[in-house]
């Protein structure tokens, strides 16, 4: 049931990465671009937690990643925002 | 082995991520906003879980909930997404 | 369907013209190029309120390519005037579009239109992520 869970998971990640970057296209807003790559390494975590159990712990270094990602993301915005725009 | 500060960062940017898309949509009410507000927290809530899957009630399985959690987060979002196309 | 020329067109409408008072006054200034006209004399010649042509005019304006803009005893007069032969090319084949297929021409501005609904929406996305709350 988890592995169907899991699957779910990485086909949503993976297909919310590929909205985020049309919006980055459309935009040119870095924040999307980021969050794109976010969503693509949550979508691995979970991809390596059903393909190769071993390795689980070790994808949850790709989770930290996309969290690191999107935190980056919002700091971005928030350092532009005061020189530019 | 990552510290639980590794697996905080995920709580708090998530829950930074969700305020501030609440407070957004509150001020705005767009519903793209309300959608990814909507999954941030659900995703804040995933990483709170996984938090204490491995920290706090390691003893527990705490798997099929989280994964529930987030997968219910990440749905609402691409349905969201999908929906505001039109 | 769409041909290529019809692709430019659609771009530069999207990035000039984002209403249809602004297509009016634009192909009304264009065919009355060798004058300089005031709000209210266009928006009698289209039988439409001066307010939305005023409206329309600032925004042509302010993209900086198509008119230009003087200033006599108070009133602002407009006349058509592109910075770039590209522009006037896409202006006249606009005219064209518009006496030939005009259906075509509003399917472009509607697509445009929900284009600038979107992209705004996205954008707003984007901006929910500033944490000072002076917003926009």
């Amino acid at each position: 049931m988890n592995d169907f869970l899991l699957g779910a998971l990485t086909l949503a990640s993976f297909v919310i990465g590929v909205f985020f970057l049309r919006y980055w296209r459309a935009t040119k807003d870095r924040l999307f671009l980021l969050f794109s790559a976010a969503f693509w390494l949550l979508g691995l975590n979970w991809t390596l937690a059903t393909v190769a159990r071993p390795l689980a712990l070790h994808a949850y270094v790709l989770r930290f990643l996309a969290f690191v990602l999107i935190a980056l993301a919002v700091l971005d915005k928030n350092r532009r925002k005061r020189s530019q725009r | 082995m990552m510290a639980p500060a590794a697996y905080a960062l995920g709580v708090l940017t998530s829950i930074l991520c969700a305020v501030l898309l609440i407070r957004s949509y509150r001020a705005q009410r767009s519903r793209l906003l309300l959608w990814c507000s909507l999954c941030f927290v659900g995703l804040a809530l995933n990483n709170v879980l996984l938090f204490t899957d491995l920290f706090i009630v390691p003893e527990v399985d705490l798997e099929l909930l989280r994964s529930a959690t987030a997968l219910v987060a990440l749905l609402l979002m691409l349905v969201g997404l999908i929906w505001e196309e039109s | 369907m769409v041909s290529e020329s019809d692709g430019r067109l659609q771009l530069f409408l999207r990035d000039l013209v984002s209403s249809y008072e602004e297509l009016e006054a634009l192909l009304f200034l264009a065919r009355n190029a060798d004058r300089a006209l005031s709000g209210s004399e266009v928006a009698m010649s289209l039988s439409a309120t001066a307010e939305s042509i005023d409206e329309a005019l600032k925004s042509l304006a302010a993209g900086g390519r198509l008119l230009e803009v003087t200033q006599r005893s108070g009133v602002l007069l407009h006349r058509y005037a592109p910075k770039n032969e590209a522009d006037r090319l896409h202006v006249s084949e606009l005219q064209q579009a518009y006496d030939e297929r005009r259906l075509s021409v509003m399917q472009m501005m509607s697509t445009n239109a929900l284009e600038r609904v979107r992209s705004a929406a996205m954008q707003r996305l984007a901006d929910a992520f500033r944490i000072e709350s002076g917003k926009k």
